[in-house]
This record gives structure tokens, sequence and C-alpha cells, in this order.
């Protein structure tokens, strides 16, 4: 069903064309490419943030510069429609249906902690200096599902050095946008202990896979993917990518992240993609790839393992999980 | 007439399952889609089905329109939905033995042994089936009175069911209190109001 309302409206009047979307593309095929145009007629997941900071021509210079090899990226319906994002509701399907609630025009990000340049940063102002990269991430869920997702962005460490971390900066923590007096819709019941927080041990978030997302598919994130700016953290568990980021603090001692304060036993700070670390509700030895029937080995890290198991050389994972 | 509509209460939800597929309704993960709502049908079910005899015994009756319906009538139905939210409770595991586990009883029992949400449930599983297999009238007269003490295990499968539910929830507890608060209500409905 939802299937035509992404297929019909492609030969519309999207300003996009193929080239403009997918320079050298890794797109896999023309079926991605007409999600991608069609994006701009999908209402509320369209956000007004990218007409700001020259978006659309820094999305339609992005270099792909990470793929995986030989996995279909999964489509802009399953991406956008199948999330989870508690401000916007517990089920899944409630971040897609609520995305209006969020607004993130004006928007702004607090710097703070052990830094030589804290300060209130505007959207525009986190944007302008970086040029976009498209990467082909895989997302891998504690709840064992999975997807491919083809985010537009710049690196983590690119955005945190502009700020000038001092030697105290030891971790980096994260927040996302709560407003008690205006909460979003999620955020009206003590599910978790609002705001939502996240963070990163300093190496872990200066690694080039770190990745400041704030779009996918060539078109700025939508709102129930975490707009404006959400960190993609792809060795990780997907809730460890923090979303609808408007704090980011340098801190010295690891910082409290929010499904560890509610379950420490459960949701370790590092939270690294573990097939051999148990979970009492899933197990993480397999997953199911949304858009298959049946389960397919979970990989170390999430596939990432030559790239980060050095982050954590002499750490027993079974511990530090 | 009131057999079939216990009949239709019953077979409702599957024809609800079945056009979603049809028309491609049930998302990015219809496996997982499936399960939950497949289980959500069985403990509703086995709710409802919880519920006939207090209906029966102390609900009396209620008007509706000129017409007075007698909950007596709805007796018929406590088998009926009993054995459909085995019918749910049945496609439930169906689900996750075919598409979660691809048949390997290796992982079943595995899944039995690490994670307690598991074991519960196919504890509550094991005592539908059981129920199921002894629904027959001709089960009934064979057992005698054992056959009354073997059918109260629902009230424990019940029980069941919803920890199963409770340890499988990360965090938003809401509609689970909605469940357990009926169950918790026609328990105390039997034991404490009903003693006829």
């Amino acid at each position: 069903m939802f299937t035509s309302k992404f297929t019909k409206t492609y030969s519309l009047s999207s300003p996009l064309k193929e080239s403009d979307v997918t320079p050298e593309s890794s797109y896999l095929n023309r079926r991605s490419f007409l999600m991608a145009a069609s994006l701009p007629f999908i209402g509320n997941s369209y956000s007004a943030h990218a007409a700001l900071a020259g978006f659309d021509a820094k999305a339609s210079s992005a270099k792909t510069s990470h793929t995986v090899e030989g996995e279909k990226l999964n489509s802009f319906e399953d991406i956008t429609q199948y999330n989870n994002f508690y401000e916007l509701g517990t089920a899944k399907t409630d971040p897609y249906k609520n995305a209006d609630a969020l607004v993130t025009e004006p928007w702004s990000v607090a710097i703070e902690g052990h830094c030589a340049k804290p300060g209130t940063y505007t959207l525009e102002d986190i944007i302008k200096p970086h040029a976009f990269e498209e990467r082909i991430y895989r997302l891998r869920c504690v709840e064992a599902w999975s997807m491919v997702v083809p985010w537009l962005g710049f690196s983590l460490a690119d955005l945190l050095t502009r700020f000038e971390p001092t030697s105290k900066a030891k971790y980096v923590a994260f927040e996302t946008l709560y407003d008690p007096k205006n909460p979003l819709p999620g955020q009206n019941r003590p599910v978790i202990d609002w705001p939502y927080r996240e963070g990163l041990r300093m190496d872990e978030a200066m690694h080039p896979l770190s990745f400041m997302a704030l779009g996918l598919y060539g078109k700025s994130l939508p709102n129930q993917n975490g707009a404006p700016l959400r960190l993609v953290v792809p060795w990780k568990y997907g809730f460890k990518s923090i979303k609808s980021i408007v704090k980011i603090r340098f801190v010295e001692s690891m910082p409290k992240t929010s499904w560890n304060m509610l379950q420490a036993s459960e949701y370790g700070f590092y939270s690294n993609v573990n097939p051999s670390v148990s979970h009492p509700r899933w197990s993480q030895s397999r997953e199911r790839r949304l858009g298959e029937l049946f389960k397919r080995p979970t990989l170390m890290f999430n596939g990432y393992e030559k790239d980060v198991a050095s982050l954590y050389k002499g750490m027993d994972l079974k511990k530090y999980f | 007439m009131n057999r079939l509509a216990g009949h239709v209460l019953g077979l409702l939800p599957a024809l609800y399952l079945v056009l979603l597929g049809f028309f491609d309704g049930l998302g990015a993960n219809p496996i997982e889609w499936l399960t939950r709502n497949t289980g959500k049908w069985a403990l509703i079910l086995l709710l409802a089905s919880l519920a006939v005899t207090p209906l029966v015994k102390g609900g009396g009756k209620v008007g509706l329109g000129a017409k007075i319906i007698k909950f007596k009538k709805i007796m018929p139905w406590r088998r009926l939905l009993g054995l459909y939210a085995f019918f749910y409770a049945l496609l439930h595991f169906s689900v996750y033995l075919i598409f979660d586990l691809s048949f390997d009883f290796s992982f079943l029992w595995a899944d039995i042994q690490d994670r307690p949400y598991i074991t519960v449930g196919f504890l509550a599983f094991v005592i539908l089936l059981a129920l199921a297999l002894t629904s027959s009238n001709y089960s009934r007269r064979k057992l005698g009175r054992h056959w009354v003490g073997l059918h109260k295990s629902v009230y424990v499968a019940d029980a069941l069911v919803l920890l199963h539910l409770f340890w499988l929830i990360k965090a938003d507890f809401y509609r689970f209190w909605w469940y357990a608060g009926v169950y918790i209500g026609l328990m105390a409905f039997r034991f404490l109001a009903v003693k006829l």
C-alpha cells in the first residue's frame, strides 16, 4: 500500500536529477533514486532546514565515502517508517505518525565542558564549514533487526575538533531535545528519564567511522530519523546513535546514558554489537535485516571489526559490553 | 446463533491479519508485526474466555435496546474463546519457530534456557496445548472431576502469558497494566465476589 505513494510521484517536477543525487553513485539501483527524488512530496518527512546553510548544494556534491559491499540499501519507507524514537512514541510506527510534533527550526546546539570554544551554535554554524559525504552503513538495533542506510553528513571528529577539546575531555556526552514545558508526545510519560542521553569515549568519538548525520537518501533527515542532526556509530547498537542533538558536552568521567540508567545489566555503556554477549530478550547472535524473512548471523562489531577492534584492545568485552 | 457470534469474535482478528498481509500493511518488519499481533490476540482472547464465567454467574442480565440479553447464553463461548486463544498462541509460536529460529530446535532449547520470558511463554503454550487437546466433550467425560482441575490451570497459563509480556517490554508498560488489570479484576471477581 505504501509503495504506491512512493512510486507514483517520481515523475513529478522534482528538481533532482539522478546525477544530482548520486554522484559517483553507489545508489545501487534505479529504485533507490526514485525514492530519493520523491522525498519532497512526502509531507511530514521533509523538513524546512534543508534550505539552511547551503544544504542542497552540499547534498548534491556529496561523495560516497563508505559503502557496504554486496548489501542492498533498505528502502526509504523502511528507514523512515520503522523507528525507535521514544520522544515521538514507543511503537515503531509512532515516530512517523508524530513527526510533525518535532520542530527543527530554529535549532541550536550547546557546546559545553572541557573545550576552548564552548557556546551555543546555530545549526547553520554547525554545518557551514563541512563538506557532506554519503556513508552507507549497517544499522543494528538491540532488538535484533537491522537495516542498511545511506546517511549524509560529516565525520564527528571534524565537528568536535572545531571546538578544541582539552586534554581533560575523556568522554563526550550528548543530549536530545527535551522541553518539559512543551514536551514531545512521547515525553509526556516517564518511559525513560528525559532528556535522552548518550555518550562516547573520546577515542570512539574521534574514530573516522563516527558520523554526524544530517540527511539520508540525499535529502535532509526526516524528523522521525532524528532531525536536524544525529549521531551514527555504526559498530554499536542503534540506541547509541542519539537523535535530534541539542547538547554536546566534553567531560572527564564516563557520562550517564539513558538505557544504561534504565537497566544497567542489559545495556552497557559501550553497547558494541557483539553476537556473543546475550541479552535477556533478544539473542544477539542473529538479526533480521528489514526486508528479509529469516534471520542472518550478526557480525562482530556489526561488521566493522577490522576498523574498530583496536579501540577495545585488552578489554574483556563480556564485562565491558 | 450464539456460537456463531463466538466464532466471529475468534476469527475476526485472523481475518484482519490476513487482510493487512494481503494489502501490504504489515510494515517494514512483517514477522515482528505478526509475532506481536498473534500474541496480542492470544492474550485478549484468553482474557475474554476468562470473563465468561464471572459474567454468567455474576453479571445477571443487561438491557440492550428493548431486548434483555441473559449472559447465561454466552456460556458456550467459553470453550470457543479458549480454543481461539490457543489458535493464536499456536500461530504466535509457529511464526517464532519458523522465522526467528528457522526450525532449529537447538536455538529453541537455548532460548528456553537463557531467556526467562521465553521460558514462561513456552510453559504457557504447553498448558494451553494440553487444555486444547482435552477440550472435547469426550475428554471431559473421560477425565470426570479431574477435568475441572486441569482446566483451572488456565489461570496459571494466563499469569504466565502476562509475565511473558512483562519481561519482554523494554520500557513502556502502559499497555501492559491494562491487560494485567483486567486479569487481576477477573480473578478477584472469581475468588471473592462469586460464591454462588
